[in-house]
């Protein structure tokens, strides 16, 4: 487990008014869902991510229901978010990757300074319109090539990537893909690697 | 010693249709195998060497038209009557795979999701 991330989650959440934390609870589950369903992980999995975001949001926005109060739907968002958060350290290759947690901690830490500049309170419902639309609006691919490869070689290297990110997306009932900016540097002339 | 240099490529992909399902390029993004991105990334290229990098415009151009100009005949293929490709699953993993390959040849690809509001980046 990763305890930095765990403990610096930890510490916003606690200052979070309880409807923002089920709130944040809801985003948590569902930036995990997106990146499961992504891996092409089993739908159970994403299922049950998608039914305890469904359940954060509804306390989240204000609803009460008649079989649980609403001490009880702040424990269980809470234990939603560090449930979230442990299951994101213990996946090897959510692990990896540094975007997902500093997605959460940057929901996090917006929602902290929502709540503050708003001044919400324990009952201020909080809707997932408070953060920021979470889906990648683009990609950016680098790639470094040792030196020794001729110009042509890069070029159909680059147009194979790119037309193996169209051929995917199209596969996937997609539209295709657009490149829309090309950068290319190279070594300062006298300090070519060996 | 080779008398060509290092060259670094960064390449920005939009999906065609914005209002398409975003899920799909997070898709697209993690065809790259990570696992071995963070282990071959070449170290000599330190921030202070790749600040040193120089644009190369010519084959910046170069590359620009000819990936534009693959892409849109194809799109323009697919949207006309009749000319759409059939439907199918691309061959599972042929991104990938062809990451894979690259790695293995030297070349070593960095894959980030950038959102409008929030950016995500490996470091």
């Amino acid at each position: 487990m990763d305890r930095q991330f765990e403990d610096r989650i930890t510490a916003i959440i606690e200052q979070l008014p309880r409807r923002a934390r089920m709130a944040l609870a809801a985003r948590c589950a569902s930036r995990v869902a997106e990146w499961l369903e992504a891996e092409d992980m089993k739908e159970e999995c994403v299922a049950g991510l998608q039914e305890m975001r469904d359940i954060a949001n509804f306390y989240a926005e204000g609803h009460t229901s008649v079989d649980i109060t609403d001490f009880d739907a702040h424990e269980v968002s809470f234990s939603i978010v560090c449930f979230v958060c442990a299951y994101i350290s213990s996946i090897d290759k959510l692990e990896k990757s540094v975007d997902i947690k500093l997605l959460i901690m940057q929901d996090a830490d917006h929602l902290l300074s929502q709540s503050r500049a708003n001044d919400w309170s324990d009952w201020t419902p909080v809707a997932q319109s408070a953060f920021p639309d979470m889906a990648p609006q683009q990609l950016e691919l680098t790639v470094y090539i040792p030196p020794g490869e001729t110009d042509e070689k890069i070029i159909d290297m680059v147009l194979a990537l790119s037309e193996g990110a169209d051929n995917y997306h199209r596969g996937r009932r997609g539209h295709g893909v657009k490149v829309d900016a090309i950068e290319i540097t190279s070594d300062v002339e006298g300090e070519v690697a060996s | 010693m080779s008398d060509k240099p290092r060259r670094k490529v960064k390449i920005v992909i939009n999906q065609r249709n914005r209002k398409a399902d975003p899920r799909l390029l997070r898709k697209v993004a993690n065809q790259f195998p990570e696992e071995d991105l963070e282990v071959h990334i070449d170290q000599s290229l330190s921030e202070e060497s790749a600040n040193a990098m120089l644009p190369d415009e010519q084959l910046e151009t170069r590359a620009k038209g000819e990936i534009k100009e693959r892409l849109d005949e194809k799109a323009k293929r697919v949207a006309e009557p009749g000319g759409a490709e059939p439907e199918s699953r691309p061959e599972k993993k042929g991104l990938f795979n062809r990451a894979l390959s690259m790695i293995k040849a030297g070349w070593y690809v960095t894959v980030h999701a950038i959102t409008d509001a929030v950016v995500g980046r490996k470091e």
